[in-house]
């Protein structure tokens, strides 16, 4: 159903359209606009647009005629991805291919325990391994200190650029994960079976087959990985700060927060263009492999079954490295945040054992702060995840079954927000706010409507979804009399619902995870967990703190199943 | 009371605008049961996609019971959910969130003025019934059959009671024992409700079969209309002729006219002597069709004074109580129907009869 004009969709349908395409160019676009203008208007103890601001190019000078851009922000920016990157690609890649195609043990639960800290804010990941690898008192520092006899400080020190890059990756790790395993899951056996058929070894298959054909598919997810962990804050901000390393995310972040005096916002912005403009390119670059590595034929039909590699006398030792991985990376930083929390900020010991405390958990939930946050949270997180929802389906409706003409513009900007790095979004949205005459800068609307940027998600899941579904379904509504919106509401929409759900899930968790977002346009009014676990930590509450952590965990894995539960019984016709 | 003219409709592709249908023009009267015949791709489903509401003419005008629904020069368009009109899609498109009720009870969901759920209920189980599906009002839709589901999608179309009914290939995902089944079924009831109904299929036996009248179609354009018995009789292009009787088509030259015409057929596939033409011209390149049926097969070579043609056996399709034969002759593939008794093999040289009474000439252009 190609429809070129008004007419089929009737007033209604046109209006509910039209206003989610405005919303949806608005919420992308205003902001980035507002940032754009703000860069070029002084001086610099101005807003954009108050009274006697004009057109400078002050800030740009200030930023650009600053060494300090040069010589700190920009080498330790690209050191940091292009490390993190390196890192998280050969463990994610590592780790995938242990799993999806040799016969390593327990796979399936290793599997979902790598997934694990993909639920997990950052902010509280980062947190546990200050507390395991702080070169001070950290767990594993003081454990190692008393094995080897050394004294003083160390061995490990987290605040270090390698540190960070550490942290990072680990915490990066389960995505990328996700994404290989899906490549190495579909690519097709018959192309390593060729090989091994030919007299190659497995090894040489690995190294002469698996790896080239697989090139075109890992490309796409490297770049998408880049811009990740471009815009990364809360690692930065936690390790990397005090190791002096002052990445772009902090960077502007410091412009907002400055030691002294004001915060100047055209600083800000001038920073943030650049990185604005990488993050859109490396999108382009992205865009492009996608469609490349589509046409690059790695996957068949499906009916086949991977043929597992057998490790041999590998089988055991990989196992173990996959099993030490996961319990540093997954159920260490778990046991820490437990422990601090029940037992306060020391080494464990068995003698400690019988003295476990529940105080600060009550000091967290006594506390009303606490309660707002959590509802806070829940709401932002919910009403973000839910309009983006909407407007995904729509938009993707649209993108998918009609000719309407600046379609192309649409895609572009439901799509951008991957290249817009969150960093910036958050400082975009605060100058838009705290520009336009409505008394919404502080509250939780901004949260909401600023979260709801990332509309990629849901159109893209929507328009996939959609392409699975028969036009002529819809087009047997109109024929029996329905208007467009009653098509909308009465099939399309529980159609899709098996895709809307899980864009639900997905989102409500990436929203429960968001900590950038909050902190750029935080007040006391629209306090959210990830912050106020922020404030305990950097009071030095450290009970407190991993009380909040481990509640968080405690609030996402619940949620999780019970959505997980409502989407898969209607997954059998999706 | 549906009135079709001038319609034209193309599609951008990738490789520029290709059109799908120019200047098709016909008209269907009260009750009649009209079919749109033609080969695939040749623009069925476009036009009726045209007279639903869902595609969009590029030009010409549709008008059901008088009243212009689509004009593209004076800018009408009525929306499908306007247009009043029953239809079943190919693919049925029985909804898999709803069970066979609720997919039937829809339309009377969606219509203004809201109807109580007592009418509902009625309607539905009358509609059911009419379909033979009352028992499964309540079965999930995503268990069906292929029939049961065609049936959900006729009920569903015809329980708003439209003026006018669309079928698009309704018996193509079906076995061929079904589509027989089926296709009485269909006929039946299409006589029973009595409504003008308009069907798409490439099918030409249940064309024959169902239709009052049929258009055939080519290449977006209608060749002829006419009812079953017409287009049989007196096709009026060699492509009606051999599309209908699914007939051989053999091309040559007229040579000589004295008392009979002779064709010497391309590639000196033989001659074929044929009573005199009125109006021929010696010179003149015509197609010879002839159906299956009226070709004779021998083993051996049978006496002069006959139209023989000598070919050898290419396959053999047995169907039943006879035997189709692909027959080589020169450089065309002749079908001919021998009796399965007459074990006609592969690779075998065979004499083909033609009945000169039973060919029909058209001029080639
Ligand atoms: N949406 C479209 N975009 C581009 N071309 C189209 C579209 N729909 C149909 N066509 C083209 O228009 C022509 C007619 O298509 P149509 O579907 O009407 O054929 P049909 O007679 O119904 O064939 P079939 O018996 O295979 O269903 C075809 O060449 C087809 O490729
Ligand atoms: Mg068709």
């Amino acid at each position: 159903m190609k429809l070129s004009l008004g007419s089929d969709l009737g007033r209604g349908g046109v209006f509910v359209v039209g206003a989610a395409i405005v919303t949806a160019v608005y919420l992308v676009s205003a902001p980035l606009l507002m940032l754009v203008v703000t860069a070029f208007r002084g001086p610099h103890d101005f807003l954009p647009f108050e009274p006697g601001a004009e057109w400078t190019l002050e800030h740009l000078r200030t930023i650009y005629y600053d060494p300090v851009l040069y010589q700190v922000t920009i080498p330790d920016t690209l050191t940091f991805v292009v490390g993190s990157v390196v890192c998280t690609f050969v463990i994610a890649f590592s780790l995938a291919w242990l799993v999806e195609r040799t016969d390593l043990p327990w796979r399936n639960v290793l599997f979902t325990l790598i997934l694990f800290p993909l639920l997990v804010p950052t902010i509280v990941l980062a947190i546990a391994w200050i507390y395991l690898f702080g070169p001070n008192a950290g767990w594993v520092n003081v454990a190692l200190r008393s094995l080897l006899g050394f004294s003083g400080d160390g061995p490990l020190d987290v605040f270090t650029m390698p540190g960070l890059i550490a942290c990072q990756s680990v915490a990066l790790v389960p995505f990328v994960f996700l994404l290989m395993s899906a490549t190495l899951r579909t690519m097709s056996p018959a192309l390593e079976e060729a090989s091994s058929t030919s007299g190659a070894s497995p090894w040489t298959t690995f190294r002469r087959v698996t790896l080239p054909v697989l090139r075109p598919g890992m490309l796409a997810p490297l770049i998408l990985t880049a811009l990740i962990t471009l815009e990364q804050f809360e690692m930065p901000l936690l390790v990397g700060l005090p190791a002096r390393i002052n990445v772009f995310s902090t960077r502007i972040f410091y412009e907002l927060n400055p030691d002294t005096g004001l915060p100047i916002y055209g600083r800000a912005a001038a920073v943030a263009l650049p990185f604005l403009v990488i993050g859109l390119l490396l999108l382009c670059v992205y865009n492009r492999l996608v469609r490349e590595a589509d046409r690059y034929v790695t996957v068949t039909g499906r009916g086949y079954r991977p043929r597992r590699l057998p490790l041999g006398q590998w089988r055991w030792p990989a196992f173990t490295a996959a099993v030490g991985y996961v319990g540093v990376t997954g159920i260490l930083p778990a046991i820490v945040l437990i422990w601090i929390s029940l037992y306060g900020y020391g080494m464990p010991s068995l003698d400690l054992l019988s003295d476990a405390s529940l105080e600060a958990y009550r000091t967290v939930i006594n506390d009303p702060v606490f309660i707002g946050a959590t509802l806070n949270t829940l709401l932002v997180a919910g009403a973000s995840a839910a309009l983006v929802v909407v407007l995904g389906a729509v938009i993707g409706w649209v993108l998918a079954r009609t000719r309407m003409p600046g379609r192309a513009i649409l895609d572009v900007v439901s799509f951008a927000s991957v290249g817009i790095p969150s960093v910036i979004a958050g400082l975009a949205a605060m100058l838009l706010y705290l520009t336009l005459p409505v008394a919404l800068y502080g509250t939780v609307w901004v949260l909401i409507l600023t979260y709801s940027y990332r509309l990629a998600v849901t159109t893209r899941m929507s328009r996939v979804g959609l392409i699975q579904i028969h036009t002529e379904l819809e087009e047997a509504s109109a024929m029996s009399g329905g208007r467009w919106l009653t098509t909308l509401r009465r099939v399309i929409f529980p159609l899709l619902a098996p895709t809307l759900v899980s864009g639900f899930v997905l989102l409500f968790i990436i929203g429960v995870r968001e900590f950038t977002l909050a902190m750029i346009l935080g007040s006391p009014d629209n306090l959210v967990l990830s912050v106020l676990l922020w404030r305990f930590f950097e009071d030095g509450s450290a009970s407190e703190a991993s009380a909040v952590a481990s509640l968080i965990i405690l609030l996402v894995v619940p949620v999780i199943f019970v959505l997980r539960r409502l989407v898969a019984p209607k997954a059998e016709y999706g | 009371m549906l009135k079709v003219a001038q319609l034209s409709k193309s599609f951008a592709t990738a490789d520029g605008a290709q059109c799908a249908l120019s200047q098709v023009e016909f008209e269907i009267r009260d009750g009649e049961f009209f079919a749109l015949l033609g080969p695939s791709g040749c623009g069925k489903t476009t036009t009726l996609r045209c007279v639903a509401g869902l595609e969009r003419p590029d030009n010409g005008t549709i008008s059901i019971h008088e009243q212009v629904v689509a004009d593209a020069i004076q800018g009408v368009h009525i929306p499908a959910h306007e247009r009043e009109i029953g239809m079943v899609f190919q693919s049925y498109a029985i909804w898999p969130h709803l069970n066979v009720f609720e997919n039937v009870a829809y339309p009377l969901r969606v219509c203004r003025p809201r109807l109580n759920a007592v009418e509902i209920d009625t309607r539905v189980r009358e509609v059911l019934a009419l379909v033979s599906m009352e028992e499964f009002a309540e079965r999930a839709s995503t268990v069906l059959s292929g029939g049961q589901q065609q049936r959900v999608a006729l009920a569903r179309a015809l329980i708003r009671q439209p003026s006018l009914l669309l079928l698009d290939e309704p018996l193509s995902n079906l076995d061929t024992m079904l589509r027989q089944q089926m296709q009485h079924e269909l006929s039946d009831l299409v006589e029973r409700v009595a409504i003008t109904t308009l069907y798409v299929t490439h099918d030409q036996t249940e064309a024959l079969a169902l239709a009052d009248r049929i258009a055939v179609m080519r290449d977006g354009a209608i060749v002829q209309i006419g009812t079953p018995e017409e287009l049989y009789e007196r096709p009026q292009t060699s492509f009606v002729a051999s599309f209908l009787g699914r007939a051989n088509l053999l091309s040559g030259r007229l040579t000589e006219t004295e008392d009979t015409s002779v064709i010497v057929l391309d590639n000196d596939g033989g001659r074929l002597r044929l009573p005199l033409l009125n109006d021929s011209v010696p010179g003149v390149r015509y197609d010879v069709v002839i159906k299956p049926e009226d070709v004779a097969c021998s083993r051996t070579p049978p006496g002069p004074d006959k139209n023989v043609l000598v070919g050898i056996v290419e396959r053999v399709n047995f169907q039943g109580s006879y035997s189709e034969c692909h027959v080589r002759v020169a450089g065309t593939t002749i079908r001919v129907r021998v009796s399965s008794a007459s074990s006609v093999g592969v690779s075998e040289r065979v004499w083909l009869t033609i009945n000169p009474e039973r060919c029909t000439l058209f001029a080639s252009r």
